[in-house]
């Protein structure tokens, strides 16, 4: 099969003539710029002004470019830029004419992160699709999780595509998912795959990878276990300096201590607060109400439980879509313990919406009551604390929550107290978004975020940032953080973490968050303890279940056991990729 | 890319753009404009010495210097025109004369004949891009509706403005000629592109034949077991022992023909895999890229020879080259020829031979037919065998 494309028609037509000499300039430009490998990379004229390119991403792009065969691993860790060197490689690909029809398959939550990233900072535009007709552009962002569905897999399968690229790579280390069965079956001229995290619990992974992305690359899983392996878990390795050599025939894995790139600090201010005695009693009565509803959908689920046992087909069913119900029931539990730390016009408002899904009597009295009881708080002590915090900075810097309504309540009130401030959401669209970013840099005095739609965005031209309240979820506190604390920031960052004490926040900050060292770890490593975590079930479940039920202490216990197991991973790492990695040294 | 060609866009480039510069012990020392001191700073020292560079320390100027690329950038990213001509000179004819020789028709007689005609010239760029790497070529070529040639390597010194205004038609046909022009250049990376193919699709089959033959080596393990387990039974001294070791057995049998179950599902998943990967190899494709990036009307001499065996050349004397009348360089004809012959197309998908693997590992280990022999006797253990 081949393509030809004879260009032969001009689509210009002469205004002005050269010269002689000029002419003859073009001729020789033209012919000495041909040249076999790719020493520098034009499609960075479009990019350059737009992002800080550093040295290893421009090593990166034109290893794959020039000496991969047309596979690549790229492994840098966390925070080194992945997506600027994929990026770099994909653009590189489209102007030179390499690639045309191209595929980007990513994590659920990134699909649009990506198409922001490329198109705002490499100018591309690659779709999402919805439909068939959508396959038409050539540009293609996917959910792999939309992917593998049947309304899309069969067209994705059905298309040759020039370039791959799968992110998030580590996710298909298991052979016998569905995930990598798809992945398996996409044809494609070129693939690269990312992942921060090529070990997470053996070498056997990296092997799996290495064989989806290249076939036949390290021959059969036992003569790889063979040549390269020392014992059965996989944990320790033998051969290195060949496995190395072999490696870096496919993967680059360049480390943040073997770059160019001065990591700043991290300073950690925790301001414990003290609720006034009617937000403790308000807490208290909101919190005892959050556990009797919960306790109550727990007991309902034990009886069901049982009952399964002697179910018909359609009683199942039936029983199933209740548990659906109950699932949000407590989903809306989760929400609900988290607003009331929040702020208390937070609370009053989600307490006043959970009314909405209550139908007994006795429990909307209480709930009336609760309510009540926060409207009679004279003083929010969380917003009176960062008042006190913000009250001489002048510098620029960034609130995070997690709720639009404590963002509104946080723009009214530092606006009132003489901050400029601009809001940045997941309801704005992407234009709004953009202005709200260029407000926020060029004049505006405080950033309130949520953390809905931060993911991606670079904010390193602030280094002070608040997290008015805690995400349950330490990824999501690496991500609020990894926004300032990256590739260009140059000032040590601050971060001002804000919990009342005896309640969850001091609960997950002091029980939790210290445990595993969340704010001392180093980019990355939290995505690493956590991928040890041996319960499947979500963590702020997790997190919720463990605080409400004071005897529950498989969460501590399972934390504690991560750590541990992640440091056998990082000390295998070390072991394969040694002090150098394997990129630019 | 030669250096004296570097060197003399180089110098041609500081003429053009009216840069100062100093020539010494092989180091240029140039001194940039002001609107230029912000990417070079007020003054380069380089050199295109090797030696002299490393010696100094200083830039030397080959492909890939910062240097030379931006001046590169300067010209080679925007489609260009121009109106030339080439004058005629005297030394013409005794090149002609020369390249008379090249022809090898000595013998025969001939008769020349001088004009002067239009051409229009088109600079090409040509990106190849396949599974064996990438590549980008810059053909030229110039047409008119006598004759097509490819005109790289144009003298530059003997183009000069041309003063009269000329009309520029461009001819689209001359995109036809193109491909003929690069049509060997295809040919041979046709060529690289299905080598790597094959060697690609050698390393899948054999990964797909290592991977079966794993599992056949599980199923042959087993089986050496049995047959171990069999010798154990006839040498036995307890009926105690003998039962043991024959639940054992049992279970063996048990665990193989499980394994052989589950073997299947995976041998034909393997099949599948093998095939379909067989298959992305094959589909992958080459591509050719080929778009204008420069014309220019060129007014210029031309010889037009006959021979009395009615074959007909034209000599080029800005190119310097003599072309039969298929525009055919006469110097590299024999060559192209020669190197056709060479090239094989054809690509053949090579198959895994399960077939010849099993024969392989059934000869080595043979226990096949033991096992049926075996199953027979130890299926039903009654006291008579052992009494």
């Amino acid at each position: 099969m081949k393509k030809i494309i004879l260009e032969t028609k001009l689509e210009k037509k002469p205004k002005e003539l050269i010269s002689q000499r000029q002419f003859s300039l073009n001729v020789i430009a033209n012919k000495i710029s041909v040249i076999e490998q790719v020493k520098k990379l034009i499609g960075m004229s479009e990019y350059k002004d737009k992002i800080q390119i550093l040295k290893h991403q421009t090593d990166t792009a034109l290893r794959v470019i020039n000496n991969f065969p047309n596979r690549a691993l790229l492994s840098d860790e966390v925070g080194l830029g992945k997506t600027i060197e994929a990026g770099m490689i994909i653009k590189e690909y489209i102007v030179r004419k390499y690639s045309k029809k191209i595929l980007i398959l990513t994590p659920a939550s990134l699909a649009y992160q990506w198409q922001e990233e490329m198109r705002s900072k490499f100018n591309e535009y690659f779709h999402i699709p919805k439909d068939s007709e959508d396959y038409d552009h050539d540009k293609i962002i996917i959910s792999i999780d939309t992917a593998k569905t049947d309304k899309h897999s069969q067209i994705i399968k059905g298309i040759y595509w020039d370039l791959l690229i799968i992110d998030e790579a580590h996710k298909l280390k298991n052979k016998e998912t569905l995930n990598y069965k798809f992945v398996k079956t996409i044809q494609k001229e070129r693939c690269l795959m990312l992942t921060a995290t090529p070990l997470q619990n053996n070498i056997f992974e990296l092997w799996a990878l290495v064989d989806l992305l290249h076939p036949g690359f390290f021959q059969t899983l036992n003569k790889f276990q063979e040549k390269y392996v020392e014992n059965e878990e996989g944990l320790q390795i033998k051969n290195p300096i060949e496995l190395k050599q072999k490696l870096e025939k496919i993967m680059i894995r360049n480390l943040r201590r073997n770059v160019d790139i001065k990591f700043v600090e991290r300073n950690i201010n925790t301001h414990i607060l003290d609720f006034s005695k009617e937000e403790m009693r308000f807490y208290t009565e909101a919190v005892s109400f959050i556990k009797k509803r919960y306790q109550e959908i727990k007991k309902i689920e034990k009886i069901e439980e049982e009952k399964q046992k002697e179910m018909s087909e359609e009683e199942l069913k039936e029983m199933a879509n209740k548990y659906r119900q109950k699932g949000l029931l407590t989903f809306r539990l989760i929400m609900l313990t988290r607003q009331i730390t929040s702020s208390i016009q937070t609370a009053i408002n989600a307490l006043e919406r959970y009314k909405e899904a209550v139908e007994d009597d006795k429990e909307l009295i209480q709930l009336n009551y609760i309510i009540d009881m926060a409207k009679d708080i004279k003083k929010d002590t969380k917003l009176e604390a960062l008042l006190k915090i913000v009250k001489k900075e002048k510098k620029k810097f960034i609130i995070f929550t997690s709720f639009v309504h404590t963002q509104k309540i946080l723009q009214t009130e530092l606006a009132i107290n003489g901050f400029s401030t601009v809001i940045f959401n997941g309801k704005m669209n992407a234009k709004e978004k953009e202005v709200a970013i260029e407000n926020f840099r060029n004049e505006k005095q405080v950033l309130i975020c949520t953390d809905a739609g931060s993911e991606g965005r670079n904010l390193q031209f602030s280094n002070i940032l608040i997290n008015f309240d805690l995400p349950w979820n330490p990824m999501r506190v690496e991500q609020r953080i990894g926004r300032v604390h990256r590739i260009g920031q140059t000032l040590d960052v601050q971060i001002h973490n804000m919990a009342i004490k005896d309640t969850v926040e001091s609960y997950i900050l002091n029980r939790l968050y210290e445990k595993i060292k969340l704010f001392e770890v180093s980019v990355g490593e939290m995505d690493l303890i956590l991928s040890q975590l041996k319960s499947k079930k979500n963590i702020e479940n997790e997190i919720f279940e463990s605080y409400i039920d004071e005897e529950n202490k498989e969460l501590n216990k399972d934390l504690m056991q991560a750590k541990t197991s992640a440091e056998d991973i990082k000390k295998l790492d070390g072991n394969i990729f040694d002090k150098n990695g394997l990129g630019h040294n | 890319m030669d250096l004296d060609i570097i060197e003399k866009f180089f110098l041609m480039y500081l003429k053009e753009n009216k840069i100062e510069y100093e020539f010494k012990n092989k180091i240029y020392t140039v001194k940039f404009k002001k609107e230029d001191k912000q990417i070079y700073g007020t003054e380069i020292k380089c050199t295109f010495d090797k030696k002299t560079s490393e010696d100094n320390k200083i830039n030397l100027i080959e492909n890939g210097n910062f240097l030379l690329d931006n001046m590169i950038e300067k010209y080679n990213e925007k489609l260009f025109f121009s109106n030339l001509i080439v004058e005629n000179q005297k030394e013409f004819i005794d090149d002609l004369d020369n390249k008379r020789n090249e022809i090898g028709k000595q013998n025969l007689s001939f008769s020349t004949e001088e004009k002067t005609e239009e051409f229009e010239y088109y600079l090409y760029e040509i990106l190849l891009n396949s599974t064996s790497g990438r590549e980008k070529i810059v053909k030229s070529l110039i047409y008119n509706k006598n004759i097509c040639v490819d005109a790289d390597g144009i003298e530059i010194s003997h183009l000069k403005e041309n003063k009269e205004v000329l009309e520029i038609k461009f001819q689209e046909e001359a995109g036809d000629e193109l491909n003929n022009i690069i049509k060997n250049k295809i040919t041979l990376f046709e060529k690289k592109h299905f080598e790597k193919i094959n060697e690609l699709s050698k390393i899948i089959v054999e990964h797909s034949e290592e991977r079966y033959k794993e599992l056949q080596q599980k199923e042959d393990k087993i089986r050496k077991d049995i047959n171990k387990l069999r010798e154990e039974i006839i040498r036995a001294s307890t009926f105690n022992k003998k039962q043991t070791l024959t639940d054992k057995q049992k279970q063996l049998h048990k665990k193989l023909e499980n394994l052989i179950n589950k073997n299947k599902t995976k041998k034909a998943q393997l099949k599948k895999e093998h095939d379909f990967e067989q298959l992305a190899l094959k589909s992958r494709d080459y591509s050719i890229h080929a778009k204008i990036i420069g014309v220019a009307k060129i007014k210029m001499p031309i010889f037009y020879t006959k021979y009395s065996d009615k074959s007909k050349y034209v000599y080029f004397p800005a190119l310097n080259k003599i072309f039969n009348s298929k525009g055919q360089n006469v110097e590299s004809e024999k060559e192209i020829i020669k190197k056709e012959k060479e090239i094989k197309r054809e690509f053949k998908t090579p198959k895994v031979n399960y077939e010849k693997i099993n024969q392989k590992l059934n000869k080595k280990v043979e226990f096949k037919k033991e096992i049926t022999v075996e199953k027979k006797k130890i299926s039903k253990p009654s006291m008579s065998n052992f009494i």
